[in-house]
């Protein structure tokens, strides 16, 4: 799966990045910078700015102040982001007339890419995922888990050079999550993609994440970040001391960050 | 296709049930057949003559083919015009409300305009099923685009999507359910605005449903006319069930409201109870269908003989008597004579406290005095004999116009030398549906060569068009377009024979029984009325114009001075009428196949002898 690869996976440069709404201010001075290539986490209590910050790395939001940089170029908001980012929501958000290929055809179909070309593309994606079997299916015969690998396969489909994971797992069962965890993490082997992902959960932190940021809540910011040293990354892994200790590591930092907010 | 079958067949027997109860209840309770027919008398037009029920199903057709075009111009229209209301914010907020206002459109007053607007045939009749469908289908458009998910919007937002693909690949799809919800609702109405449309406009040559309708309603044929609303239902619901049909196809991949809800358990329970409660209701019918089936018919004659007065004694008191009169029109000049005995005191002389009451397009004053509803109504002579063919008990007792009073009128420029040459030249003839005349004139003359439209009682397509010919009444419409400034030449039918009385005074038997005395005093009032506005009109035109400001005075008084010779006619004595006469009518009336059995002419009228 080479051909999967992108060419030059993006990295990213937050430099002081706030962000308010009529409600208030939700992000405050953010800096962070995630090398190509990487695998990010943002981990952190609800309502702390994690999805409004990767709402930003999108293009879906423009940030009030400070400046997001992506390889270098200065992006200007709101403008075309979706040029090389693919994006995986809370939900799977898939178009309940479309078939499965269909659904993971759209987006190439908005970027107007030839019919012959996107569902070859799209066959491809699928098998990435699993669902090579399941694409004339429509999305209500899929189970939760299925759906979300159906996101994912969408998202992924542009050959992303960043791909943004808004906790797609968090509606799933352990087992589940678990075997999604997997899938994901040999899609990043596989492809190479910059990744930053939002979660709630710190043992898929710790297992996924090379980097993890911890941001606290009113208003959002990051407080810690964390760079787990653990390789190889496999499924083996999740039952060795070494990775408990990490978990156990990450807990205790979530609680310094929670602290603090109070 | 068993569950389909079981799930078709409650609606089907819950029909039959509703169709013989209602025969059991016309049977039960006498209803004669022009006040409501029974099912089988529907049945019996639709299916057992071939001549009346082929009509029919060919009006049903056309009456398709408008409401089926008016339908799918009112879908694009409408899916088209909802868009642009849901994108733009300004025209939500501006257009929006004003787009309700089509739901408003009383189109049975806009109905006689279509066939100016949109020309004669199919377009005028399909524009009316646009009107009436078209707003379910905007409002549903316009709610659907708004209920997009914003989640879905979010994924069209990423990947940069033009306004054009957001509106294909996500809005309409978004909005199909409520879409389809839209046209299925337009899918009925499009009917019912297609029928009300031909009630008034339309071509009359081969005559869609809503013709068919507005002529049995003149004539006073009420199993064709539920014959043919009952076909009109039929096509509505055939095609809203069409239209099911394709919205199901569309939506059932994915649409959760396509899908069967299964719960077999609770359904069980309650068919125990049901089933018991549909046996007892069966029952029930049954017995009463027995009872209405033991004797015999007596709906015909039911007033006649109920009616039946033995030696009732007319009991004349010295007080006033209230007597209700109903008018079949707005007050005109031809009702001159009953207003100038109200205005002047004739009716007081009498004894009578007279109330005058204004008709209008489309009263049914044969049904109201043959029931009662009224003492006496305006009718026209054919009336009289098609109800007293049907058993009513209507009998004519003044008939303020000796003559005929309808006639054709054109522009003299054009004008042909006589009725028989205008009758087989072509061009557009403008009339009111099931006119007897009409068919009087096919009879003497042969059959048209004219292509007949309905007027709609409006007289702009004849200003428009130079070569139109319109159906009036002598001294009414010829006079408004001389004022117009459009001389005419007028042709009055009864020049080819057909002479019935018009503007008849009718009342109805029991009446006649009860009060002989009043009876004879209406007579006489009116004579003195008709004899004293004949004379001078003047005063009560001036009255006139005050209750129908519509018809100027001066209009008013040159219509007054043309009635003269219609009003007298030959009889001896104004408002006297004469067997023969309507020995006459009976016989043209049978040979044009308006009635079929005759009447007993010497009971369709009373004469003045009578004390």
């Amino acid at each position: 799966m080479t051909e999967l690869r992108p060419a030059d996976p993006f990295g990213i440069n937050v430099e002081n990045v706030s962000k308010s709404f009529d409600t208030g201010l939700v992000l405050d001075g953010i800096d962070l910078t995630i090398q190509p290539g990487s695998f990010a986490i943002l981990v952190g209590p609800s309502g702390c700015g994690k999805t409004t910050l990767l709402r930003l790395m999108g293009g879906l939001d423009a940030p009030s102040d400070g400046r997001l940089e992506l390889q270098g170029e200065n992006r200007h908001f709101p403008s075309q982001m979706s040029e090389g980012i693919g994006y995986c929501f809370q939900e799977p958000r898939l178009l309940p007339w479309r078939t499965v290929i269909d659904n993971v055809v759209l987006p190439l179909e908005l970027q107007g890419v030839s019919s012959d070309e996107r569902v070859s593309l799209a066959r491809e994606t699928l098998h990435l995922v699993g669902l090579e079997n399941d694409a004339a299916k429509l999305p209500h015969q899929l189970s939760g888990g299925m759906q979300m690998r159906v996101s994912i396969a969408r998202a992924m489909v542009t050959r992303p050079r960043l791909l943004l994971l808004d906790e797609p797992f968090a509606a799933l069962d352990e087992i589940s999550r678990v075997r999604m965890d997997d899938e994901l993490l040999k899609l990043w082997h596989e492809t190479g993609v910059t990744v930053v992902m939002v979660t709630h959960s710190l043992t898929e932190a710790i297992y996924l994440g090379q980097e993890v940021h911890f941001m606290a809540a009113s208003p959002g910011r990051i407080t810690e970040s964390l760079k787990v040293e653990l390789d190889p990354r496999s499924p083996a892994i999740r039952s060795t001391p070494a990775f408990a200790e990490w978990v156990a590591l990450a807990h205790g930092m979530l609680a310094v960050c929670e602290g603090s907010q109070l | 296709m068993k569950d389909s079958l079981k799930r078709a067949s409650s609606p089907i027997l819950a029909a039959m049930m509703c169709a013989i109860l209602w025969e059991d209840c016309v049977r039960l309770f006498q209803i004669p057949r022009y006040v409501l027919p029974a099912p089988s008398d529907i049945a019996l037009i639709l299916f057992a003559d071939p001549s009346e029920s082929a009509a029919l199903f060919l009006g049903a057709q056309q009456t398709a083919y408008a409401a089926i075009l008016g339908f799918l111009i009112a879908t694009i229209l409408g899916v088209a015009s909802g868009t642009v209301l849901a994108s733009v914010g300004v025209l939500k907020r501006g257009l929006y409300p004003l787009a309700n206002l089509l739901q408003m459109v009383p189109i049975i007053a806009l109905a006689p305009l279509l066939n100016i607007w949109f020309g004669y045939g199919i377009s005028g009749v399909a524009a009316s099923a646009c009107i009436v469908a078209i707003f379910p289908i905007i409002a549903c458009t316009v709610d659907g685009l708004g209920g997009v998910n914003p989640h879905h919007r979010d994924v069209f937002d990423l990947y940069g999507a033009t306004p054009l693909q957001r509106w294909r690949l996500l809005g309409i799809q978004s909005a199909l359910p409520q879409i389809c919800t839209g046209l299925r609702v337009a899918a009925g109405l499009a009917v019912i605005g297609a029928v009300v449309g031909e009630l008034v406009s339309g071509v009359l040559d081969s005559p869609p449903l809503g013709a068919i309708i507005a002529a049995a309603l003149r004539n006073s044929a009420l199993d064709l006319v539920f014959a043919a609303v009952f076909l009109s239902a039929a096509v509505g619901f055939s095609l809203f069930a069409l239209v099911s049909l394709f919205a199901h196809m569309l939506l059932s991949p994915w649409h959760p409201s396509t899908r069967p809800v299964t719960n077999q358990h609770r359904t069980h329970q309650k068919t125990a109870v049901e089933q018991r409660a549909v046996l007892v209701f069966c029952v029930v019918v049954l017995g009463l269908t027995l009872y209405a089936f033991s004797g015999p018919d007596l709906r015909s004659n039911a007033i006649v003989n109920t009616s039946g007065s033995k030696g009732v004694k007319a009991i004349e008191v010295s007080q006033q008597r209230q007597v209700k009169i109903q008018l079949n029109w707005v007050p005109e000049p031809e009702f001159g004579g009953l207003y100038e005995a109200h205005l002047k005191g004739y009716f007081k002389d009498e004894n009578l406290d007279v109330t005058l009451i204004k008709g209008g397009p489309g009263i049914a004053t044969p049904q109201l005095v043959a029931t009662g509803q009224v003492d006496f109504a305006i009718v026209s002579g054919s009336q009289v004999v098609t109800m007293r063919a049907q058993g009513a008990p209507l009998v004519a007792v003044y008939a303020n116009f000796d003559r005929f009073v309808r006639g054709i009128v054109t522009r003299t420029q054009n004008a042909p030398d006589s009725l028989e040459s205008l009758w087989t030249t072509s061009g557009p003839l403008a009339v009111e549906a099931g006119l007897p005349f009409v068919r009087w004139l096919n009879h003497r003359f042969g059959q048209t060569q004219r292509s007949l439209v309905q007027s709609g009682g409006s007289l702009t397509e004849f200003k428009r068009r130079p070569e139109m010919a319109q159906a009036v009444f002598v001294f009414a419409e010829p006079i408004t377009l001389e004022l117009d400034g459009i001389p005419t030449r007028v042709f009055p039918v009864s020049d080819s024979g057909f002479n019935p009385y018009s503007v008849v005074l009718a009342t109805n038997e029991r009446f006649l029984k009860e009060n002989p005395q009043t009876v004879a005093a209406v007579q006489r009032a009116l004579a003195r009325g008709w004899d004293s506005y004949l004379a001078d009109p003047k005063a009560t035109n001036a009255e006139l114009t005050k209750m129908n400001p519509a018809m100027s005075l001066r209009a008013m008084n040159l219509a007054a001075e043309k009635i003269t010779p219609y009003v007298r006619g030959d009889s001896k004595r104004l408002g006297e009428m004469k067997l023969e006469r309507w020995m006459q009518l009976i016989e043209q009336l049978k040979t044009i196949g308006v009635v079929e059995n005759s009447p007993d002419p010497s009971r369709c009228f009373i004469g003045f002898e009578l004390k």
